[in-house]
């Protein structure tokens, strides 16, 4: 087996944990994964031996992603918001639960309508747990532009989930 | 001194401060009580950020989900093949109704007109109409009803009613004109497909190719619940 395709397998699950993160609350991500591979496949040539071939699929599933959110955009006024399950059954959950994955449903559809470029930026910090340099490589900008906009998202993130708070 | 600024609180939190920074920031805190309170909102919100995304499971690959991927253990791997057999797979085939497809896209041939379900569609004089289940689910069920099928959003052309629907691995358009309802697009889609994400989550995520359909027809926005009963209660008239 290639050294190219056993590294591959190696970050495949950091791939698909990435995928999970890029999507809307919700959508598939398996869509999302499959075409990065499939791309970084076609284009291993360009690949540099060396570098980190996790940030550079990444980068290429960054850019699948931008390219689908700007086609999508064209429908957006048409498109309904992906709807959460429609209703909570207590299934003998404790209030405190219910509460929780109310806040949880909450805080989600806040994060998730944050504009594109914050909303990348703090799901990728967060939840992806990537360093601000590998955030800013994988989002191709400088790590200025990222702190910035990651600042920006979580500071509105702050103020309005405090905002809506009883 | 002046105080931190947003980008620098939030780096401290994410403890991406490099240790002189840090150190400053934190003697900054000793002495700013209010810069302590919004830190420590900021952690709040990365806790709350973090619980609303629960991990799951991590993703394992086997042979198979490999092989699918194109990183099976044979050595040569043909990407075009692969990708083929992913476009029939995937493919967003679209079937048309012969004069309706010429009047929209005048001069783009499109292949040959396929029924997909005997029970859903009939032909009439030339043009495809739904029959049946079909039929009956656009003239009675609300948007957003799932069952065999599922109506997507309806919408007011020039001359009536569209509305969207999903079933059996298609999405189509079906609006309402010579007393039935034309089909003027039909996709193979795999987002229409039960048990498939896309398809639970079908108010919103038909095809591409189906939502251009529908932005070259609607006028004003999609119709409301209420709007949507109004109509079906005076027939789509």
């Amino acid at each position: 087996m290639s050294d190219f395709r056993r590294q591959l397998i190696a970050v495949l699950p950091r791939l698909h944990r990435l995928a999970r993160t890029i999507v809307r609350n919700g959508q598939d991500c398996d869509d999302l994964f499959q075409k990065t591979i499939q791309r970084v496949l076609e284009r291993k040539a360009q690949w540099e031996p060396g570098s980190r071939l996790d940030l550079w699929a990444a980068r290429i599933m960054k850019n699948i992603w931008l390219d689908e959110v700007r086609m999508r955009g064209r429908w957006s006024r048409l498109v309904q918001p992906i709807p959460e399950q429609d209703f909570l059954s207590d299934g003998g959950m404790a209030a405190e639960d219910i509460e929780r994955q109310i806040e949880g449903r909450r805080v989600r559809a806040l994060t998730e309508a944050l504009p594109e470029e914050q909303r990348l930026a703090v799901k990728l910090v967060l939840l992806n747990e990537l360093s601000y340099a590998e955030a800013a490589e994988v989002l191709e900008i400088p790590e200025g532009t990222l702190t910035s906009r990651l600042a920006r998202g979580r500071v509105a993130l702050t103020r309005m989930i405090a905002e809506g708070r009883p | 001194m002046n105080r931190p600024t947003d980008e620098e609180i939030i780096a401290y939190v994410d403890d991406a401060l490099p240790g002189d920074a840090r150190a400053a920031f934190e003697a900054r805190m000793a002495e700013d009580p209010t810069l302590v309170e919004e830190v420590a909102r900021h952690r709040d919100t990365v806790a709350h950020v973090r619980a609303a995304y629960p991990e799951g499971e991590e993703k394992s690959f086997d042979t198979q989900a490999l092989a699918a991927l194109g990183l099976g253990g044979a050595e040569v791997v043909d990407i075009a093949a692969a990708r083929d057999m992913r476009g029939a797979r995937k493919g967003s085939r679209l079937i048309w109704s012969g004069a309706i497809a010429a009047a929209l896209v005048g001069g783009i041939l499109i292949g040959r007109i396929t029924t997909p379900t005997a029970d859903m569609v009939a032909a009439r004089q030339g043009q495809l109409m739904a029959a049946a289940s079909l039929e009956k689910a656009l003239n009675d069920q609300p948007d957003g009803s799932a069952g065999a099928i599922t109506i997507g959003m309806s919408f007011r052309t020039n001359g009536g009613y569209c509305r969207t629907f999903l079933r059996d691995g298609y999405a189509g358009l079906g609006c309402r004109e010579r007393g039935g309802w034309t089909l003027p697009a039909l996709v193979k889609s795999r987002a229409a497909e039960p048990h498939s994400v896309d398809f639970r989550l079908a108010g919103g995520d038909f095809p591409p190719a189906l939502m251009a359909e529908v932005d070259a027809r609607i006028v004003g926005a999609p119709l409301s619940s209420a709007e949507v009963d109004r109509a079906r209660r005076a027939q789509w008239q």
